[in-house]
């Protein structure tokens, strides 16, 4: 009798464990950013409340760095804005590279840039006019693309993942590769599918090819600071990115005009 | 304060801190601070399993679901220490400590069965989870160097918890 209680209890503890690992698998598998934003949409919002007063805390002691990046990106769109104004009275010029795209300012609620699957957060939503697959960048850096939307804010699969790939080029050569997080350091990348002939060195600067339609083009990134590994026709190289993505505050969502006829014209082809 | 009650509190506390470090330390991608394994070997040698295995899965869902992690990583990697803590015990420990109703405390056993028990432990807990969380995305030499920092890392950490906190709670 106590035997068979015993086979009894043996089997129900290893039928259970076999349902709580298959339940925890599929969780694993399923756990699309999307599929989590849409599910857990509710313990989402009243975290976020939460994370807005937290953030605001780590905001004010890093005032320093924000204003010291805040300072660079507004010289520099003073210099773009003095060159938009020589274009269009040189040419009366009506569409610019800059004119394609439609810029969303936005800020970080979230950003937590600890794991291998990273995401963030922005106070910006449908109401806003931000849709899936929008991208997401600064004046120096790729953030992400958008995942999901709410009514309110975003979020935003963040560039370092290990599954992210941006097409970039470099300046010195006009060689194009893909750009990807090393998956160790928040300021670091690898620029691989690099033809092996490439004559690229270090210090060579990496812009956004544009080559997609969620980068605009021409967004400095990084500069090359190593060779990394060849294998047959290609090789690839680090690169050090120009802002740390851990130390992010401001952003912009970027959408390119006509983006619906774009996808209209790809859907159609590709059937 | 009785002791069932010391102990809750303790775990509440842990799991709570668990929350804090997922949420706001930054030590970068390749470590992970898991106190989860931790509370699960401090649970009960005499409870029935299927008991263990549901509290187990129900702490690692909570951490999952409370520190924006990947949904059923910490669950599954969890409910398989739970599956194994008790087996793993009697071997390792001297059997005039299998009355016990708890893991024997630091001083009334000895270090090195603690360590090497924690170790193992640690080591099965961090091959599920990060073969899952590296999922076809991380490099092997990624992989295999936050997998031996992530056990160096937690096991002292928990030796420390263990020392310090469990030894007082039984």
């Amino acid at each position: 009798m106590e035997s068979r209680s015993k086979s009894y209890n043996l089997l129900l503890t290893i039928a259970l464990f076999v349902a709580l690992e298959a339940a925890a698998i599929v969780m694993i598998v399923s756990n699309g950013l999307l599929q989590r934003y849409l599910v857990m949409g509710g313990i989402r919002s009243s975290q976020v409340f939460f994370w807005q007063k937290t953030e605001n805390v780590r905001d004010y002691l890093q005032l320093s760095k924000y204003n010291q990046a805040l300072q660079q990106e507004n010289a520099e769109l003073r210099s773009r804005l003095a060159r938009m104004e020589y274009l269009e009275e040189q040419e009366g010029a009506e569409s610019t590279r800059e004119g394609l795209y439609n810029w969303i300012p936005a800020s970080i609620i979230k950003n937590n840039p600890n794991k291998q699957h990273n995401y963030l957060i922005l106070n910006r939503g449908s109401k806003d006019g931000v849709k899936p697959e929008m991208g997401v960048v600064t004046h120096n850096a790729i953030v992400g693309v958008v995942g999901a939307v709410s009514d309110h804010y975003c979020q935003v699969i963040s560039f370092l993942n290990n599954n992210q790939k941006v097409s970039a080029l470099i300046t010195g050569t006009s060689d194009i590769g893909l750009l990807s997080w090393d998956g160790l350091s928040s300021s670091r990348a690898i620029l691989s599918h690099i033809p092996l002939a490439s004559a690229c060195a270090a210090g060579d600067t990496v812009v956004t090819s544009g080559f997609s339609t969620i980068y605009p083009p021409e967004i400095p990134v990084g500069v090359i600071s190593g060779e990394g590994i060849s294998s047959g026709m290609y090789k690839s190289v680090t690169v050090d990115l120009l802002q740390d993505l851990h130390y992010l505050k401001y952003v912009y969502i970027v959408q390119r005009h006509h983006q619906d006829e774009i996808d209209m014209l790809s859907n159609q082809s590709e059937e | 304060m009785p002791s069932n009650l010391r102990q809750i509190i303790i775990y509440i506390a842990l799991l709570m801190l668990q929350v804090i470090i997922n949420n706001y330390l930054y030590l970068g991608p390749l470590v992970y601070i898991c106190l989860i394994p931790l509370l699960v070997v401090y649970l009960p040698l005499d409870q029935k399993p299927f008991v263990s295995l549901l509290i187990a899965f129900g702490l690692g869902l909570a951490v999952d679901i409370l520190s924006d992690g990947v949904l059923g990583l910490n669950a599954g990697a969890a409910t398989l220490v739970a599956l194994i803590y008790k087996r793993l015990f009697y071997p390792i420990f001297q059997k005039n400590t299998y009355s016990k109703r708890f893991i024997p405390p630091v001083r009334e056993s000895n270090l090195w069965h603690h360590v090497l028990y924690l170790l193992i432990i640690y080591a099965i807990y961090f091959l599920f989870y990060i073969s899952f969380d590296g999922l076809a995305l991380s490099t092997i030499l990624v992989s295999s160097a936050r997998y031996l920092i992530c056990v160096a890392v937690n096991l002292v950490l928990a030796l420390a918890v263990d020392v310090t906190l469990f030894n007082k709670s039984q």
